[in-house]
């Protein structure tokens, strides 16, 4: 039994988008991305559920209704916020991680919208870029 | 259908976990769901012999355990079927070496080295399928084992599963392959597989399937094993390329 030496990086970039008002950005990535809104029951349990199709690699206009979401890339991505009043940003090196950031997991009885399998710290955390306004 | 030749499956879900670096993780809701689908699966590869190792069962030493006997009273031309849901760990204690990755079972971490030297044991020329619904899945691609290996990998080497429980791999599985109970007719070989597990996925979460062998990504997915030289489908063509 041999075990070759690939070298396998692992990189994640996690970000929660807080939406306050509808509202439109535009996601470039060079990768397939998902978006998933989460919902949060009056029980303080949050699920997650897909927010409209896979976005394929390039620059993608999301329309988002208010409420949360998230996404996560393995590579570095940048959003572009029309209106810089209708959404705040979180970012992470991944929600995997133990713990989780709080939106994830509001309480310590309450169920979480993913099912985590395990925890590993990235070699390296892709970069978000944010850029406000009507140019991008 | 039953299978021409024995096999025998083992099935572990590590929902309960009591090392003192892993007790406080969110435990993984969707074990046992996963491998009441996973024996499914067995089930219809002709696998009849199936052991379930959940909560304090899933420990070190009662999967080492049955992967030993497994190894050791598995036909030469049979099918061992190792399916694992739960948690992994990835920990890099030497700075220059790659991080160490491992199963984490209930009592401990089972470096996924260790299970690659463990399969490592198994007849040559016998079948192991193993379905590996955790994260950094794929890395068990890394090993040399001579038996061939169809790896059902949820995630890649360097990939975490951040999966809603509805649609979890297992469910994936069963649904591409054995939609309603039946055979998908469309599931013809573990190449079709690997290209409906990734079309739906996002980049930073790919599922794949991996083997040792060329043909087999020729082979339908979890039809039973015929005999040795019994004809299609498993005899078919030089497979494709991936």
């Amino acid at each position: 039994m041999r075990r070759s030496t690939q070298a396998r990086v692992l990189s994640s970039l996690a970000v929660i988008l807080y939406v306050a008002t509808p509202t439109t950005i535009m996601l470039t990535a060079h990768e397939t991305v998902r978006i998933d809104r989460l919902t949060h029951s009056a029980a303080g349990d949050v699920t997650a559920d897909r927010h409209g199709d896979l976005l394929r690699p390039g620059t993608n206009t999301i329309h988002l209704d208010r409420g949360t979401y998230h996404f996560r890339t393995a590579g570095n991505a940048q959003v572009h916020v029309t209106d810089p009043d209708s959404v705040t940003m979180e970012t992470s090196q991944s929600v995997k991680c133990i713990d989780p950031p709080r939106v994830m997991r509001p309480g310590p009885d309450t169920v979480m919208p993913f099912d985590i399998r395990g925890a590993g710290l990235p070699d390296h955390i892709p970069a978000l870029t944010v850029t406000y306004g009507d140019a991008v | 259908m039953p299978s021409d030749l024995p096999g025998l499956a083992i099935h572990i879900g590590a929902d309960v976990l009591t090392s003192p670096r892993h007790a406080r993780w969110p435990a993984v809701r969707s074990c046992r769901d996963s491998l009441e689908r996973t024996a499914r699966l067995a089930a219809a590869a002709g696998i009849a012999r199936q052991l379930q190792l959940l909560g304090a069962r899933a420990s070190r030493a009662e999967v080492i355990g049955a992967l030993r006997r497994a190894a050791a009273e598995l036909d030469r031309d049979g099918h061992l079927l190792l399916a694992f849901t739960g948690h992994s760990d990835r920990e890099r204690t030497d700075p220059d070496s790659p991080p160490s990755i491992g199963w984490c079972l209930h009592d401990g971490t089972l470096p996924i080295a260790d299970v690659a030297a463990l399969l490592a044991a198994v007849p040559p020329t016998a079948l192991v399928t193993v379905i590996a619904d955790t994260c950094y899945a794929a890395a068990l691609s890394g090993f040399t084992i001579p038996a061939t290996v169809v790896l059902l990998a949820a995630y890649g080497a360097n990939q975490e599963i951040l999966a809603n429980p509805a649609t979890g791999f297992a469910a994936r599985l069963e649904q591409l392959v054995l939609p309603g109970g039946q055979f998908n007719p469309l599931s013809t070989s573990y190449g079709w597989l690997n290209r409906q597990l990734r079309e739906d996925s996002p980049d930073v979460e790919r599922p794949r399937v991996w083997t040792n062998r060329l043909a087999a990504w020729s082979w339908p997915p979890f039809h039973p094993r015929p005999a040795r030289n019994a004809g299609p489908p498993w005899t078919a063509g030089p497979g494709l390329s991936h």
